[in-house]
């Protein structure tokens, strides 16, 4: 075949073709002359089956005007022997074929040539004019005969027509192919004309969106099988199965699944937490609201501290009359985004002993909280209220908070405390309680006998510190923030060989 | 009311609107309620390739299923609390 000699930008198809394409132009000046009655015997030659159709993809190229050219050409190059044409015609006519078969190919689409990873195909014809087609035209030789994809929608007349063609490979008839070839050509020429344009404008920067970045969303892949038009078999319609008020999933807001009867009694409480942390909600943007003009907390009107107090025990009760189901409450509402949220802005107005308070709940049930918090991985908000509260600890409310992390559990080898090292939020609240925990002890050390806290204090460290040697590096999470005499603390407390172990874990874990 | 106000701060934005039927265009978004983008793009364009020579198009509201914003553009926190105070105020 022609077009696979050598690497010359134009091999003998698409010479033929823009020989032809200027053959048009030439034509479309001379349209106006009385060639038509010459050729109107012509007409009989044409296949007649394929007249009506040719007007119908007249409609679809949409410029009677430049047809009617098309027209006149095709009559004037089968016609007219002092054309160059028909020479051309002879000289080629296999390669033309060849090109038919491939232009064919393109043809189910209306647009042509077509390239489906673009966007906006203004960007990649620009750049690659030099030589776009015998690529095309080697790379489609391996794909007769065509395989369309199963949303190409061809129009049934042209859709016959390929399988015929695909039934019987006889050579075509000449005109048709002349015909078919010419109105792409036309085509192909309109198309490159504006793609020159568009490439010119780009040029002159009028057309800067195309650098702009491109908003990024993520589509969410229709994993669930998601149909949103069903077909019954034999009927003349489609039904939409996708409503106004079951669409396609886009977000996780609301769990799907199988309901059974324990996940909708979990789904109900699910809810009246909610609702719960909605009505909180309330009271604390009052608050805001109140606090907006005024400088910063503890300065409170009466009011104000009366509508904190409120919205405190709301948050401590839960409403109940049952004090373990009120903590239990309290963890419900911390295990939600939106209840971790509601606390780490209600946090900044509490006065310091409900604050404490707040923080020692927390800590003390660091490791569920940590497992309930997998998915959203909303603890971090917490952070920085919380730290804020910690400096307010005295030793015997931490070494309180920090006793049910080191206990070894019933049943269980395993210490809370692992779970919590693995977890980014737990690690950095854990840091800071142990960093504000030396800077205690190192500031009344010359100032009180070791007592049973202090003791407690040093059993508490070395155990602490012994799990994180014992913790593989690739676990051990990142802290939000290292606090820089924690290093100090473990020197002080442990053996040379474990604070090796320590630093070479911290370290590599905060650098991380 | 908040719709509104919402929906005039994105306009510039780049969105994506996904439509009833399944379609889903990018595009800066130019008026709301009605949609009006300019300089769209078909997110799946083999399967919509009707589209691919169109620059600005409207979009009538009712056929609006989505429309997906730019993350950093929208400041959560704010936008509950408006919403918040907007359900509180139509309650009462």
């Amino acid at each position: 075949m022609n077009c696979l000699e050598g690497p010359g930008k134009t091999c003998g198809p698409l010479a033929s073709e823009e020989e032809l394409v200027s053959a048009c132009q030439l034509e479309k000046e001379e349209e106006n002359e009385g060639e038509e009655e010459e050729e109107e015997e012509d007409e009989e030659d044409l296949d007649p089956d394929l007249d009506p159709d040719l007007e119908e993809e007249e409609n679809d190229l949409g410029d009677p005007a430049v047809l009617g050219a098309v027209h006149n050409t095709q009559r004037a190059l089968l016609s007219s022997p002092g054309v160059k044409a028909p020479g051309m015609l002879g000289m080629s006519l296999a390669s033309l074929h060849f090109l038919w078969q491939t232009l064919d190919y393109l043809s189910p689409i209306p647009f042509w040539p077509t390239f489906p990873s673009t966007s906006s195909p203004a960007q990649h014809f620009g750049p690659r004019l030099p030589s776009p087609d015998p690529t095309l035209f080697c790379s489609l030789l391996t794909s007769w005969p065509p395989r369309f994809s199963h949303l190409t929608q061809l129009h049934p007349r042209h859709q016959r027509i390929l399988q015929q063609q695909q039934h019987s490979q006889t050579p075509r008839e000449p005109h048709f192919l002349l015909t078919t070839l010419l109105r792409k050509c036309q085509w192909w020429e309109y198309y490159q004309k504006l793609e020159k344009k568009q490439a010119d404008e780009e040029l002159l920067g009028r057309r800067n969106r195309v650098e702009s970045l491109k908003l990024v969303t993520p589509y969410i892949p229709k994993a669930e099988a998601y149909e949103s038009v069903v077909r019954i078999e034999g009927s003349l319609g489609q039904v939409a199965v996708s409503t106004c008020f079951s669409p396609r999933r886009a977000i996780d807001a609301v769990p799907h699944g199988t309901q059974e009867q324990d996940i909708e009694a979990a789904s109900s409480q699910r809810l009246r937490v909610l609702y719960r942390i909605e009505k909180m909600f309330l009271q604390l943007l009052e608050i805001e609201e109140g606090w907006k003009y005024r400088p910063p907390p503890p300065c409170f009107s009466e009011q104000q501290s009366n509508q904190v107090e409120k919205l405190f025990q709301t948050l401590k009760t839960q409403e109940q009359n049952n004090l373990e189901e009120a903590a239990d409450g309290f963890l419900q509402v911390l295990s939600v985004r939106k209840g971790k949220a509601l606390v780490a802005r209600l946090l900044p107005f509490l006065p310091q002993d409900q604050a404490v308070t707040i923080l020692l709940a927390i800590t003390h049930h660091l490791p569920l909280l940590v497992r309930r918090d997998v998915a959203d991985q909303a603890l971090q908000m917490l952070f920085k209220p919380l730290g804020k509260c910690i400096s307010h600890l005295t030793l015997h409310e931490l070494l309180q908070g920090l006793q049910g992390l080191t206990l070894l559990p019933p049943g269980s080898s395993e210490r809370p405390v692992t779970v919590v090292l693995q977890n980014q939020f737990g690690i950095s609240l854990l840091y800071a309680l142990l960093s504000h925990g030396e800077q205690l002890v190192s500031l009344h050390s010359s100032l009180e006998e070791p007592n049973s806290d202090h003791t407690a204090w040093t059993d508490m460290v070395v155990l602490i510190a012994w799990e994180i040697a014992q913790m593989p590096t690739a676990s051990l999470a990142e802290p939000l923030a290292f606090p820089s005499n924690l290093l100090p603390l473990f020197c002080h407390h442990v053996d040379k060989q474990l604070v090796q172990q320590l630093e070479a874990r911290m370290e590599f874990a905060w650098i991380y | 009311m908040l719709f509104y106000s919402f929906f005039k701060s994105l306009v510039g934005k780049d969105v994506v609107v996904e439509l009833k039927n399944d379609l889903s265009i990018c595009g800066t978004l130019h008026s709301y309620l009605n949609i009006k983008l300019t300089d769209i793009s078909v997110t799946d364009p083999e399967k919509y390739p009707h589209m691919l020579s169109v620059k600005n198009c409207f979009i009538r509201g009712s056929v609006v299923r989505y429309v997906q914003l730019p993350a950093d553009e929208v400041d959560t926190q704010l936008l509950q609390d408006a919403a918040r105070k907007e359900a509180l105020q139509q309650k009462q």
